[in-house]
């Protein structure tokens, strides 16, 4: 199959697919399922973190090999079911989001028994603690409905029960692709077109394949330092496209590539790399301004066990966090293909490349 | 007095094929002023049982069925064909349009859904601001219309200002409801084509699918001029704000209450209804045990608001569907509520009779 097509179907089917921060085993299982047949070994650590190991296949002096990890977040943002009420529940957030996008949404409850549709609604102003006339109805306030009796739902739903979007993906002109949890499963699919690419190189160094959990409440992926021990890590994410209502420095057309990014967080070596790497495939690329942190795994993966040198590539995405995310996939297919050729490029002698140029 | 109706009747139940008729309608896109599609899947539906069947010269799509009898009364029913929506209003680069809304929508509503737009239901979405560059203040706020945009994707094409567009909801079952974008009033136009191709022959009925109902009323006052019936029945949808308040306190302004069954009005903001047929239609419902609830008054308002204003005036009741979360995504109502309606009006029908009119008003 057209790999552009292979890339566009398994993204669509991710965000298909729940993966709620710290309920990832879903997502997780997928992308093992796919990482599988491009990598030599798949592995799962005791938190759920998803390593797919791609050995050096090039032997060029180092024993070991060096390793060389990418890493990118799999959960995304929901809910979970806070108390019933009659025949609605209500429901607090897990990650950050903004409560005003909620009313209409189609989400999906994940019961014991199997998943429970249901809507998101805003009750009539006499139901709520005072009406919020003019004004978003906050979260806390906010229900939803599964079309259930208030029997069937006590039979049904928990407090506890995790919930997700429920809508499907759908493509829009342009060679784009909408729908929830594109942060960070487009990232996902970048890592995987870069191991699609490296079937056709020969690299010297093991790859590394991540796939973290909790991003986008705890930050956990420090873990995955510690279990793989790299001695790069390429951290891939997504950044705020330009579109309604967005603007300015830190916005990125989308369609225009790679954006590379550059700070605190980020080891200056790999970033004059990659923005030389891109200049030389001729690959359009922008630079992503991250003065003191940049918000991604990058943050947990810089500082932990003894440090790593780290980089982040981005993504450039509408609408981050609400259900009708939108992205271009030539830019994920972008983002994938630069990693390869890096990787590729990695010998005996990248190690010594990274110092500060004081 | 009502004659007795015929208790061997066969009540009609909610089967597999009214629902696939419910969620074409529900799928189908007409926002008030271009009920194109609504119409063209009414006309399939009634084509071969109508002795006439037109389309006025504000839209409204008139189905009739003559009576074999004589003097049979001229019975109108209403239904609304029109949805809430969307209006392309201005283009700015990318396939990114202004939009304006059209009928009452909530701007809360809007934000973070996939919509459709343009003739062929070219996919698109109402994005918001990402909340990591918004201020805890700017979230205070409501993100309204204008300060919103319907993006197409970068390679659109073929869409244009003027354009028409919906929320891209699919209808789909929901626990013992079903939900859907348009409910609000296909579920009027699906009973109505099924009372249609099931009429009796005792009355002259006229099924009046109107136009541009959330936007005034206005396809109601023409059609109702032009066809002067005997009785009015007007079929919609109307909230169900039944749920538990938040603090738990006893909510007494529910309006209607959804799995009560049919709902029938006593008063809204536009219109004083018909006792006579109040009394007539809980009379039959009791009779034939079907399960009704009288819509507490209440502000809003259906076409009988226009029609039972009609020239000399009409005698007319509204009888709605009880729903939640009108003009969202995401409207639902109960299954067994649509199935006592629709038992509910074949039983109307079968024993309508003029005799009703001659009763003293109350």
């Amino acid at each position: 199959m057209d790999e552009k097509q292979f890339i566009s179907d398994f993204l669509k089917e991710m965000i298909s697919l729940p993966g709620i921060s710290g309920h990832e085993s879903d997502i997780s299982k997928k992308i093992g399922e796919v990482w599988q047949p491009l990598t030599d070994q798949i592995q799962l650590s005791a938190i759920g973190n998803l390593y797919g190991i791609k050995k050096a296949s090039a032997k060029n002096g180092t024993e070991p090999a060096r390793r060389v990890m990418m890493a990118v977040h799999m959960d995304g943002i929901g809910m979970v079911v806070e108390r019933l009420a009659g025949d609605v529940l209500y429901f607090a957030q897990i990650g950050g989001f903004d409560p005003r996008i909620l009313p209409g949404q189609q989400v999906l409850i994940h019961t014991e028994t199997g998943e429970v549709p249901g809507v998101i609604a805003q009750l009539a102003p006499h139901l709520l603690s005072k009406p919020f006339d003019g004004k978003p109805v906050p979260l806390d306030q906010l229900v939803i409905d599964t079309g259930m009796t208030a029997d069937e739902l006590k039979e049904a739903v928990h407090p506890g029960d995790i919930i997700s979007y429920a809508n499907l993906p759908f493509e829009l002109p342009g060679g784009c692709i909408a729908g929830h949890s594109l942060d960070n499963r487009a990232s996902v699919a970048a890592v995987t077109q870069c191991l699609a690419e490296l079937q056709r190189f020969n690299h010297s160094w093991d790859v590394y394949a991540v796939g973290t959990t909790q991003e986008e409440t705890t930050f956990l992926s420090g873990t995955t330092v510690f279990d793989v021990k790299p001695d790069i890590a390429i951290v891939i994410d997504v950044t705020f496209a330009k579109g309604p209502g967005v603007d300015g420095y830190r916005v990125k057309a989308l369609d225009s590539g790679p954006s590379i990014g550059f700070g605190a967080n980020i080891h200056p070596a790999l970033y004059r790399q990659f923005k030389a790497l891109a200049e030389q495939l001729d690959m359009p690329y922008t630079l992503d301004p991250l003065p003191s942190m940049s918000g991604t795994d990058a943050v947990p993966i810089q500082t932990a066990f003894g440090g790593v040198p780290t980089c982040v590539l981005s993504i450039p995405l509408r609408y981050m966090h609400t259900p009708v995310e939108v992205i271009a996939l030539k830019d994920v297919m972008r983002v994938g293909h630069l990693m390869a050729e890096f990787i590729a490029r990695l010998d005996d002698s990248s190690l010594a490349q990274l110092v500060w140029e004081d | 007095m009502a004659k007795k109706a015929n208790q061997s009747i066969k009540l009609p139940l909610i089967d597999q094929e009214a629902l696939s008729l419910l969620e074409k309608l529900s799928n189908a896109v007409g926002v008030s002023g271009s009920e194109g599609e609504i119409r063209t899947i009414i006309k399939q539906e009634l084509e071969s049982c109508s002795d006439q069947i037109s389309v006025d010269t504000l839209g409204n799509l008139i189905a009739v069925r003559h009576a074999t009898v004589k003097n049979a009364p001229r019975v109108m029913i209403a239904a609304h064909m029109d949805e809430v929506g969307f209006m392309l209003v201005d283009k700015d680069e990318d396939g990114i349009f202004k939009f304006q809304k059209v009928g009452g929508i909530d701007d809360r509503a809007l934000a973070g859904k996939a919509v459709q737009v343009g003739k062929n239901h070219a996919p698109g979405v109402i994005g918001a601001c990402p909340v990591h560059l918004s201020t805890p203040a700017e979230r205070e706020v409501i993100m309204k219309s204008d300060s919103l945009r319907i993006d197409t994707g970068p390679g659109s094409k073929d869409l244009e200002v003027g354009d028409y567009g919906s929320f891209a909801t699919k209808f789909h079952q929901l626990g013992s409801s079903l939900c859907g974008k348009a409910l609000d009033n296909r579920i009027g136009v699906a009973t109505l084509i099924q009372l249609f191709k099931n009429a009796p022959d005792s009355i002259e009925l006229i099924a009046a699918f109107t136009v541009q109902e959330e936007v005034g009323l206005r396809g109601a006052e023409t059609s109702a001029f032009n066809l002067m019936p005997d009785f009015a029945f007007v079929i919609d949808c109307t909230p169900a704000n039944d749920q538990q308040a938040w603090d738990k306190s006893e909510n007494t302004l529910y309006r209607t209450r959804l799995g009560h069954g049919p709902a029938i009005y006593t008063q809204d903001s536009r219109t004083l209804y018909d006792r006579r047929l109040i009394k007539f239609v809980t009379g039959l419902a009791q009779e034939h045990g079907i399960k009704v609830q009288l819509r507490q008054p209440a502000s809003g308002g259906t076409d009988a608001g226009a029609i039972h204003l009609t020239q000399h005036g009409i005698p007319t009741l509204s009888i709605s569907v009880p729903g939640r979360y009108a003009h969202t995504a995401a409207m639902v109502i109960r299954k067994s509520d649509w199935e006592d309606y629709l038992q509910l009006m074949t039983i109307v029908l079968q024993n309508i009779n003029s005799e009703i009119l001659t009763e003293e008003r109350p």
